[in-house]
C-alpha cells in the first residue's frame, strides 16, 4: 500500500541547513557564530529565528539560563536519573531519563502560567493573584534575579512580587520568548547538564542508601 | 502536606511480600499464575478489572487485528532511527514518544480523544443510539468547522483495513449490541454522506473499549499498549541490525527551505573594523 504513494525524495529543513558548514537560521556556524556568539545566544538564535537584538537581550537570556539550570534531587527529573543511575543504567540513559524527566516538568511549569503569560502580553493591570508570593525565600530568590540582570533592562513585571517561575517566564517574555514551547525548551536545556551530573554522581547498586519509602506507598487492595 | 508530616501515596498497584505478591488487588501466585493471560495481566494492569476468559481473546484478536508495523509509518520509523544507534528500549521508548498524542494527531494515542467525543455524543443522543436522525442531528452540533474528529479519515486508501477486521471480530463475538459500537455504526453511514469520511481504527477500537466500561484515558493507554506489537518489532529489529543509513543520510537528502545565508551583526562589525 504504502509503495503506491507519492511522497517527496527529500527532508524539508527550516532551521539547520546540513553542509560542510551547517547554517542555523541562515548564519554560518563555524566561520561566524562560533567565533561572535556565546552558546546561550545560539541557543536563544535557534529558539526565537534571530539572534538577540540587544546586548541586555542576551545577558538577561543567559541569566535566566543560570537560574534555571539546577534541579535538585528533591525534584522528579533529578531523582528518577538518580534511580536510573541506582539501577546501573548507562550513561546515555541517564541523559534520556532526564531529559523526558526535564521536559515534563518544563511542561507542567509552563502550563502552570499559562495566565501569567497572558498577563505579560496584556500589559496592564496587577498579575493574576496565584503567580505573587510573600514567601521571604521566594521575594530574595527574585530581588538576585532583578540584581543580575543589566541595569538598561526594563522588566516592569518584576516590580511586583511574583513567584519564581513566574519573575523567570517574564524575564524570558521580556527577551522575546513568548511561546509555551520556547519557554518549555528553556527550561528543559538550561537544567539538563546538571541534572545529568547529579544522577552520575549517585552510585550505581546503591540501592541501600537509597531511602525507599520517601515516599511511603500504601497499597489499598481494591475492592 | 505540611513539612513535618511524611508524605505517603496510596496504591492499589502492588505490595511485595515475602513468599506472594499483591498486585491490583490479587495474589500473584495464589490468583493469577497460571489463571491469567498476557492480554489479561496487561488489562489488570491498566484498569484493575480481570476480564474472562472470552474477554482475553477478545482483546488478544484487537492486539493482532490492529497491527500494522510497516518500519515506513512514522512513530515506527522514529523508532527505527533511535534503535540505529544500536539499543533496543530507547528505540521503543522513542517511537512510543512519538506516539504521545494529546488530542488530535497521528497514532493510537488519539483514542483518549475519540471516547471523549463518543462520550458526548451519547450523552446528546441518550438511549436513541441507534436513531439515525438523532445521531445525525447531534454530530452536526458537535461535528463543527472548529472541531477536529480524528476517528475519521483513513489514510492513502479508501477504508481502514484494521478498522473493517476489527468489525468482523467483534460481529463474531456478537459484542455489536453495545451501546457505543451501535453508536459508531449509526454514525459511519451519516459521516460518509456527510463528510465523505471513512472511520479508522481508532473509532471502532474506541466505540469497542468504551462497551467494555473503560473511561477513556484508559481507552486511550489501551489503545496505545495494543499497538505494542509493532513498535516491539521495529524496536528489536532496529536495535540488532542498526542501519547507518539512518543514523546520518546523504546531506542531499535535506531539503533546507529556511532563511537564505546571511551574516551577523558581530561579523559584519568585525569585517568592517567596527
Amino acid at each position: 500500500m504504502l509503495d503506491a504513494i507519492e511522497s517527496p525524495s527529500r527532508i524539508k529543513a527550516t532551521v539547520i541547513e546540513p553542509g560542510e558548514e551547517p547554517r542555523l537560521h541562515g548564519y554560518a556556524v563555524e566561520s561566524d557564530l562560533a567565533h561572535n556568539y556565546k552558546s546561550s545566544e545560539i541557543l536563544y538564535l535557534a529558539l526565537s529565528g534571530e539572534l538577540p537584538a540587544t546586548p541586555d537581550i542576551s545577558a538577561a537570556f543567559e541569566v535566566t539560563l543560570v537560574f534555571l539550570s539546577c534541579v535538585g534531587a528533591n525534584e522528579g527529573p533529578t531523582h528518577a536519573a538518580l534511580l536510573a543511575r541506582l539501577c546501573n543504567a548507562p550513561s546515555r540513559a541517564l541523559l534520556e531519563v532526564a531529559a523526558v524527566g526535564l521536559a515534563e516538568r518544563a511542561h507542567f511549569v509552563v502550563e502552570g502560567l499559562g495566565a501569567l503569560l497572558q498577563w505579560l502580553s496584556a500589559a496592564e493591570g496587577p498579575p493574576p493573584q496565584q503567580y505573587c508570593t510573600a514567601d521571604p525565600g521566594a521575594e530574595r530568590t527574585v530581588a538576585r534575579l532583578r540584581a543580575r540582570l543589566p541595569s538598561s533592562f526594563a522588566v516592569p513585571a518584576l516590580a511586583h512580587p511574583l513567584s519564581r517561575p513566574a519573575a523567570i517566564a517574564a524575564v524570558l517574555h521580556a527577551c522575546g520568548l513568548r511561546r509555551p514551547d520556547q519557554l518549555e525548551a528553556v527550561w528543559t536545556l538550561a537544567a539538563i547538564g546538571p541534572t545529568f551530573a547529579e544522577g552520575l554522581a549517585a552510585k550505581p547498586f546503591g540501592i541501600r542508601e537509597y531511602p525507599m519509602n520517601l515516599p511511603a506507598f500504601r497499597y489499598e487492595v481494591a475492592p | 502536606m505540611s513539612e513535618n508530616s511524611p508524605p505517603e501515596i496510596a496504591t492499589r498497584v502492588a505490595r511485595a511480600y515475602w513468599d506472594e505478591h499483591g498486585f491490583c488487588g490479587h495474589r500473584v501466585y495464589a490468583d493469577l499464575l497460571g489463571r491469567t493471560s498476557t492480554s489479561g495481566l496487561i488489562v489488570l494492569a491498566l484498569t484493575g478489572k480481570r476480564l474472562s476468559d472470552e474477554e482475553c481473546a477478545f482483546v488478544d484478536e484487537i492486539f493482532v487485528a490492529v497491527t500494522f508495523a510497516d518500519p515506513r509509518i512514522w512513530p515506527l520509523k522514529a523508532a527505527r532511527i533511535v534503535g540505529a544507534y544500536g539499543r533496543f528500549v530507547p528505540a521503543f521508548a522513542a517511537g512510543y514518544l512519538a506516539n504521545d498524542i494529546d488530542g488530535v494527531g497521528i497514532g493510537p494515542g488519539v483514542c483518549t480523544a475519540v471516547s471523549r467525543q463518543l462520550i458526548e455524543l451519547r450523552q446528546s443522543v441518550h438511549d436513541r443510539v441507534d436513531d439515525a436522525d438523532a445521531v445525525d442531528e447531534a454530530l452536526r452540533r458537535q461535528w463543527t468547522p472548529e472541531s477536529r474528529w480524528p476517528g475519521f479519515g483513513v489514510a492513502f486508501r479508501a477504508e481502514d483495513e484494521r478498522a473493517l477486521a476489527l468489525r468482523r471480530c467483534v460481529l463474531a463475538r456478537g459484542r455489536n449490541t453495545g451501546m457505543y459500537w451501535r453508536l459508531f455504526e449509526s454514525m459511519v453511514p451519516i459521516v460518509r454522506r456527510e463528510r465523505k469520511l471513512e472511520p479508522n481504527i481508532c473509532s471502532p477500537l474506541a466505540a469497542i473499549l468504551l462497551d467494555m466500561g473503560f473511561d477513556p484515558g484508559t481507552v486511550g493507554a489501551l489503545a496505545m499498549i495494543s499497538f505494542i506489537g509493532t513498535f516491539l518489532a521495529n524496536a528489536k529489529e532496529g536495535a540488532a541490525e542498526p542501519a547507518a543509513c539512518l543514523r546520518e543520510l546523504p546531506v542531499g537528502s535535506v531539503e533546507y527551505v529556511g532563511r537564505p545565508a546571511r551574516e551577523s551583526p558581530r561579523a559584519m562589525a568585525r569585517r568592517s573594523g567596527g
